[in-house]
């Protein structure tokens, strides 16, 4: 779908990626295509007008910080937190109190992940 | 026998110069065919009784419909560049329109809402070692549903693409095989167009005891806001371990199968 600049800006003001968006109501709602976008541009245009600043951000900018953080919050824990999301449960240790050759694999589990994990100096 | 030439209700097919869109259009008489110009909304024509004439719009106004701008439905309507329409003055400064010819191919009667809007689709059959690894799956990444129901048509290859504006209840089952222990982090959402909501975070160490490998989550239920043609698809990504994680399916609402659904509440 064709989209002027204002409109295409709107749409990205409020959607990850607005000609992504537009094409797709053209493909799935080929007669009604161009007044739901008519209509989506309308609904949002105010927003985007108040939104404008210096420190503006489209939703895809927005998304990919959000998603950034998470991924740091995810990667950005300590050595003890990364070993325990791979420690062998509490089930598996207590099965592996009545069995010899699970317990060998438990200990080298463990041993596995305080090398891949290492206590920092 | 005389014969009286009534020049006024007759239609040469002459194109007569472009008129400038005005809320009160005045029909020039160089012509019985226009093309209207800007984007001013027309609420009257100044033009004489008799007359028949066509309208081709070069851009986007609203035509507002009233006793003197009768227009099909009884209602305003919209056009886009390259619609046209047909009129007859009926009286002087009174026209209704008589034909129309969409860009769209169309009708300038626009469709009663759809109030009626429910989907219900499984997930056909398993879709192996998709995730586990911090890959991303989405209710999209497939073509393999079965669709219970689908009033509304706006379910398709895993997206439910809203036919009209209003809030939607939406709910997403999983049903999740192939874990290991090391499967210790996972995320959930269901995403719209205009937003993304974050349904769930597990610790699958958590969850899982001795041999399972395999857990149902959810269903998970939002109600979202969406506008006509926004779009909804639902996420998990489970991270930490190696790509062994399959979203099952046996096309039916189970417990044992992924599944999507919502409705248009209001």
């Amino acid at each position: 779908m064709n989209l002027t600049t204002e409109q295409l800006n709107i749409l990205n003001h409020v959607v990850e990626n607005g000609q992504a968006w537009a094409n797709h109501v053209e493909t799935t709602f080929p007669e009604k295509s161009e007044a739901m976008m008519l209509a989506k541009v309308a609904k949002y245009r105010q927003s985007y007008l108040d939104a404008q600043g210096g420190d503006y951000q489209t939703r895809k900018q927005k998304e990919d910080a959000y998603w950034q953080e998470m991924e740091e919050r995810r990667t950005n824990v300590s050595y003890a937190v990364k070993r325990q999301r791979e420690y062998p449960s509490v089930e598996e240790l207590v099965v592996a109190l009545y069995d010899t050759d699970d317990k060998a694999a438990i200990e080298k589990r463990r041993a596995d992940v305080k090398k891949k994990f290492p206590k920092p100096e | 026998m005389s014969v009286t030439k009534v020049t006024s209700m007759m239609s040469t097919g002459t194109k007569g110069g472009d008129i400038p869109s005005a809320s009160t259009l005045v029909i020039d008489t160089d012509g019985d065919y226009f093309d209207i110009t800007g984007t001013t909304g027309i609420t009257a024509m100044t033009v004489d009784a008799g007359r028949r004439f066509t309208l081709q719009f070069d851009g986007a106004l609203t035509l507002t419909h009233g006793s003197s701008l009768y227009l099909p439905g009884a209602t305003n309507f919209t056009t886009e560049a390259n619609d046209s329409l047909d009129f007859i003055a009926t009286a002087a400064n009174t026209v209704r329109c008589t034909g129309y010819a969409l860009k769209d191919g169309g009708s300038p009667v626009v469709a009663p809402a759809v109030t009626d809007v429910k989907f219900l689709a499984c997930l056909t059959s398993d879709q192996s070692n998709v995730t586990g690894d911090g890959t991303a799956w989405q209710t999209s990444s497939t073509t393999a549903w079965t669709e219970i129901y689908d009033i509304g048509s706006g379910f398709s290859n895993g997206t439910f693409t809203a036919p009209e504006t209003g809030k939607y209840i939406l709910f997403f089952q999983m049903y999740i095989g192939g874990i290991s222990t090391s499967h210790t982090e996972n995320n959930f959402y269901i995403f719209t167009s205009n937003r993304n909501y974050s349904i769930g975070h597990e610790n699958f160490a958590d969850i899982f005891v001795g041999a399972n490998t395999a857990y149902n989550l959810g269903p998970y239920t939002i109600v979202a806001d969406m506008d006509s043609g926004d779009t909804s698809t639902g996420y998990l990504a489970c991270y930490n371990g190696s790509k062994t994680i399959d979203m099952r399916g046996n096309g039916t609402p189970a417990s044992t199968s992924v599944y999507f659904g919502g409705a248009l509440l209001a």
